[in-house]
């Protein structure tokens, strides 16, 4: 049975832009009013422009963002109420994949270093060979060759770095995966080399999904739920099938006339 | 139709510190005047290179080989001084990020006024004429109140409008559009490609489109040219070339392509 | 999760193949830049004469000899480099002051560098009200004369070398801290400092793994700048008379010595000179030669 992973209530996020003597600070609000609810075993596709709040959406969840109002319910507790160390442990639960496959690789660290580092920041007493087992055998699962483990990420390509990412995400078997434009700066064609690895691993190890991306090719293609935001607010927020082929808001509409498509020739 | 670019046997070479790198290797094609040629192909696959080259702005360590006449001059075997009066004012460049190739620093006026009282030498009133013209092409509103904004005040649709506008000052014959969507939002796409298809329409601009995107590119093109490791894998019309394609390479990249956005 | 095991002839394979970090491929760049490489080369000749050289010569440094004042370089009697007012051999003293003046640099930068870069990683990685104390006190100090707090350094303490590396190290951390703390800021906006956030890595833990290893680029190009500058500094203290104490000599006493004598002479002026200028510039070559190649332009 599925049940409630994640829950976001009436959340709300600004950032100060302007701050002036007599405190009347100018903000601009970036999420406004926002509440889903996230099923276990479920995927959450999120498109929106850029611009429109889903990347702040993602950070906000994960607390790398301050929030102004709102609750983020964790297993029906709230995150605020976490101690120290079960906050620690809902990062551990709740893993991210950036958008740019280099940039969220340190670049002075080896391949087995980089993955290996969630490991050793929750499992201290764990022995080294045991330590590069575990790296050798996420890098099998991810399809990444085991040669790769002392090399450096600027020797790697771009769909190789992400599949770095990857496994550097999911090497603590985290519950939920949140994926901010993961396939965005990639090629086509290895774009769905990944996104048949996230489906993959998303079944093998039954891991709950939120799928950021601007393209909604990408989002159709991976996601059973889809929300559509704009400027902060969600404007529509239905099952798949019914947001792509029978869209309800009129900017949502916009939005799908708008892709290119290969058949009607200009 | 006459050929307004004939490229034959162009290849590209780069020195870097692990030997010759070959970006571009031995290409031929032409574009007619007034046509739309996209070019598609994944990163590294020379689409950008080969362009550069004709335009001289390839980097230091690079250097081209064959003929690429424009307009019966071989712009390959023209100085930089030459060069450069062709570059701009009759061929237009249109990059990926319209933020850095804006200066930071100059209101919209005088960057659109700039490029025409360089290359023409017309008078300020004149190449404000000229830029409010320009600026109704692209279609962006209140004009008066734009020329005095700055690029960071302005959106990237709108940046890349002003990049248009930008190219269009001189009157140009030829257009090459680099990645000119890859970092806008769908619906702004839309609209700018909605403006290529009007300069190639009632303009009778010749254009050079490269993107990544098929989509992108047969919204625009008449022609297509495949492109792979800097070789061209297939060339012909577009619809014929997607609805249809010979090679082993096109028929992948179009497999990549997801089945609704057909 | 089940692990598969990996045999271990199958395991030192893998762990067998390095690849290319980005220092590597910096030193190697390094390397093919002939003015660095020359000047390492000088630099590893002037320290290891500096170190060694005083073992293999016959002279001391503070041995009197009032036969022989003011010789000139001569090969016949042993003076290479001729001798002073007081009949000391010139060379055997420009290799003492090498050793006290190379060492002072690198001990002073060293602490400079300790300073500064903790300072100046927790400014810029905390930010906000702790980031604006913290450089505010910086520019306080920055603000005061330096010479002063040298000076009542030694009337305090009294003149001594420990406390000359000192001083002027604690002048010297000040500008590293800035630039650390600048390099630190648009560090900590990359993503990969997010993500080992997110994967719940503790802030000191990402200083030390992520922020750090991403300075030492910067860090090791002002270490060379910065050696040379706390050479000169400490020339400067000594012809003011706040340096090292006779017999122990410095290049900057030597050369400040020297100036007073140059038209009697002028071996005692150029020959320190020459080595002073010979390290400096070397250290500049390879700062320049280092920021080249660790920001190449073809990638």
């Amino acid at each position: 049975m599925s049940y409630n992973l994640l829950e976001v209530k009436d959340l709300n996020c600004r950032f100060e832009i302007e701050r002036n003597l007599f405190n009347q600070n100018k903000y601009l609000h970036v999420l406004k009013n926002i509440n889903f609810k996230l099923k276990q075993g479920s995927t959450l596709g999120i498109v929106g422009e850029s611009g429109c709040g889903k990347s702040t959406l993602c950070r906000t969840i994960l607390s790398l963002n301050s929030k102004e109002t709102g609750n983020i319910i964790w297993f029906n507790r709230d995150i605020d109420e976490f101690s120290k160390k079960e906050f620690k442990n809902f990062r551990k639960k709740v893993q991210i994949i950036f958008q740019d496959p280099y940039g969220s690789l340190n670049p002075r660290m080896t391949i087995g270093n980089i993955i290996s580092e969630p490991l050793e920041i929750y499992k201290k007493d764990n022995d080294k060979k045991l330590k590069t087992l575990k790296v050798l055998n996420i890098m099998e699962k991810v399809g990444l060759s085991d040669l790769l483990f002392n090399r450096f990420p600027h020797e790697l390509s771009g769909g190789q770095c992400q599949r770095v990412g990857i496994a550097r995400s999911i090497i603590n078997e985290p519950d939920v995966l949140i994926c901010d434009e993961p396939v965005s700066s990639l090629d086509l064609s290895v774009q769905s080399q990944i996104l048949d690895l996230l489906k993959s691993l998303k079944n093998k190890l039954n891991i709950t999904m939120i799928f950021v991306s601007h393209d909604l090719a990408v989002v159709k293609s991976i996601s059973d739920e889809v929300m559509v935001l704009n400027q902060g607010e969600i404007v529509e927020m239905n099952s798949a099938e019914q947001v792509f082929n029978d869209p309800n808001d009129e900017y949502t509409k916009k939005l799908i006339s708008s892709v290119p498509r290969i058949n009607n020739i200009g | 139709m006459e050929a307004i670019l004939n490229v034959n046997n162009l290849s590209v070479n780069f020195d870097t510190s692990q030997g010759l790198f070959k970006a571009v290797d031995d290409i031929s094609f032409s574009i007619k005047k007034g046509e739309c040629l996209g070019i598609a192909g994944e990163s590294g696959s020379g689409k950008t290179q080969t362009f550069f080259s004709i335009t001289g702005i390839l980097s230091d360590n690079g250097s081209a080989i064959g003929t690429a006449d424009f307009n019966d001059v071989d712009l390959l075997k023209l100085t930089e001084k030459e060069l450069s009066n062709i570059r701009g004012k009759k061929i237009g460049f249109i990059f990926q990020d319209p933020m850095t190739s804006l200066t930071p620093h100059m209101n919209i006026g005088n960057q659109l006024i700039e490029v025409s009282m360089v290359h023409e030498k017309k008078t300020k009133n004149e190449a404000l004429k000229k830029a409010k013209e320009v600026l109704d092409i692209v279609k962006l509103p209140r004009i008066e109140n734009l020329l005095k904004k700055y690029p960071h005040e302005l959106s990237g649709g709108m940046r890349q409008r002003i990049m248009i506008g930008i190219s269009l000052m001189c009157d140009p014959l030829f257009i090459i559009a680099d990645e000119p969507t890859t970092a806008l939002d769908v619906t702004t796409q839309k609209e700018i490609l909605k403006i290529f298809n009007d300069l190639k329409r009632f303009k009778d601009i010749t254009i050079a489109l490269i993107s990544h995107d098929i989509g992108v590119i047969s919204e625009v093109s008449d022609t297509i040219l495949i492109m792979n490791e800097g070789k061209i894998i297939e060339k012909g019309n577009c619809q014929e070339v997607l609805i249809s394609p010979k090679h082993e390479y096109t028929k992948h990249l179009l497999s990549c392509v997801p089945e609704w956005m057909k | 999760m089940n692990i598969k095991n990996y045999s271990k002839d199958d395991l030192d394979n893998i762990l067998s193949i390095k690849g290319n970090s980005l220092y590597s491929d910096a030193f190697k760049r390094l390397l093919k830049n002939k003015a660095s490489l020359a000047s390492l080369i000088i630099l590893l000749l002037i320290t290891l004469l500096s170190i060694f050289g005083p073992y293999l010569l016959q002279y001391d440094f503070y041995e009197t000899d009032w036969n022989s004042i003011y010789l000139a370089p001569s090969i016949e009697s042993g003076h290479y480099f001729g001798t002073d007012g007081n009949g000391r051999d010139l060379l055997v003293r420009i290799l003492y002051g090498g050793r006290l003046s190379l060492s002072i640099g690198i001990i002073a930068t060293l602490v400079s560098v300790l300073i500064g870069v903790t300072y100046g990683t927790i400014a810029g990685y905390f930010g906000g009200k702790l980031d604006t104390i913290m450089m505010r006190i910086v520019e306080i100090l920055y603000a005061m004369p330096y010479l002063i707090f040298v000076i009542i350094l030694m009337v305090i303490f009294g003149r001594n070398i420990y406390l000359l590396f000192l001083a002027i190290g604690a002048v010297e951390w000040l500008t590293m801290a800035r630039i650390v703390r600048g390099q630190t800021i648009s560090i900590k906006e990359k993503e990969f400092i997010e993500a080992s956030k997110s994967l719940g890595q503790s802030s000191f833990m990402i200083i030390i793994k992520h922020i750090i290893p991403n300075l030492a680029g910067t860090i090791i190009v002002y270490i060379t700048l910065m050696v040379p500058s706390v050479i000169i500094l400490e020339s400067f203290l000594s012809f003011l008379g706040l340096g090292v104490q006779e017999p122990l000599t410095s290049w900057g006493v030597l050369i400040s010595e020297g100036s007073r004598e140059m038209e009697t002479a002028w071996w005692l002026l150029i020959f320190p000179g020459l080595f002073m200028v010979l390290t400096l510039a070397s250290l500049n070559f390879i700062g320049d030669g280092l920021r080249d190649a660790l920001d190449p332009k073809e990638y």
